[in-house]
């Protein structure tokens, strides 16, 4: 019988703040794909993320903050954050199903063709391109995939402004270092090309 | 708050976004948001779960002339 090493529900909180913080999880960020200015028509494609996750480290973020929001005189600029790194959380069953990008014209591959074992693997965190996450059921999130391939940057100041009416809920401490440790690795590891 | 528009409770969403606490305590600070309810755009939304792409075309108005 194989040992679960992983609870499959993660911890959350329901509580926030104004700051922006590691392992937010935020709704209906723009990512914007290009801005083209033409014959004075400007041209503007966005990608809207129904649901992301802050991947930027909290020290970072705390500083960034303190910074530039509090009012204490600061002699320069050095700490301010230009941008957050935040991750996309896909619906886990249009994951599997190949099917997650579908209304950006974007085929992925149909992982639930593969065996079992690849969805078990999934699941328990084994496959390092992959992060899975379930949520509690006081949230409206259903199980989601972190693709670790695909990340972002916001405007800071966007973020923190989009946050306040956007929040859905930040993933507890255990959580969210797992989920760091697993993306900087994936991000430092050494690949061939093939 | 949203208006809800029919929809059954199990749309009731717990966590929220009608306040924000200041506090800068670092695991324990902030004060539990209060409910929102669903509109029946932000649920297809979550049902959908899809990333979507918006494409803006505007002409820019030069109001130096």
């Amino acid at each position: 019988m194989r040992l679960r090493l992983r609870s499959l529900i993660i911890k959350i909180k329901n509580t926030k703040d104004r700051k922006i913080r590691h392992g937010d999880v935020i709704r209906d960020v723009e990512y914007l794909e290009h801005a083209d200015i033409k014959d004075g028509i400007i041209d503007l494609s966005i990608i809207e993320f129904p649901l992301v996750v802050v991947l930027t480290q909290d020290c970072d973020l705390a500083q960034d903050y303190k910074f530039r929001w509090s009012r204490a005189e600061v002699k320069n600029e050095d700490k301010y954050l230009l941008s957050v790194l935040v991750a996309p959380m896909y619906n886990y069953e249009h994951v599997i199903k190949g099917e997650h990008l579908s209304e950006i014209e974007m085929g992925m591959t149909v992982l639930s063709a593969g065996s079992a074992t690849l969805i078990q693997k999934i699941q328990d965190n084994e496959i390092p391109r992959y992060h899975y996450l379930e949520f509690p059921s006081s949230t409206n999130i259903v199980p989601t995939i972190i693709d670790f391939k695909h990340y972002f940057s916001v405007p800071t100041k966007y973020l923190k402004s989009h946050k306040a009416n956007n929040f859905e809920c930040q993933i507890a401490p255990v959580n969210r270092e797992d989920l760091q440790q697993r993306f900087s690795s994936f991000l430092s590891r050494i690949a061939l090309p093939d | 708050m949203l208006e809800q528009k029919g929809l059954p409770d199990d749309y009731i969403k717990g966590s929220s976004t009608t306040s924000i606490s200041d506090s800068d305590s670092e695991d324990e600070g902030g004060i539990e948001a209060g409910p929102e309810l669903m509109t029946e755009e932000s649920l297809s939304k979550y049902i959908s779960g899809k990333p979507r792409r918006i494409e803006i075309k505007a002409k820019i108005i030069d109001n130096k002339n």
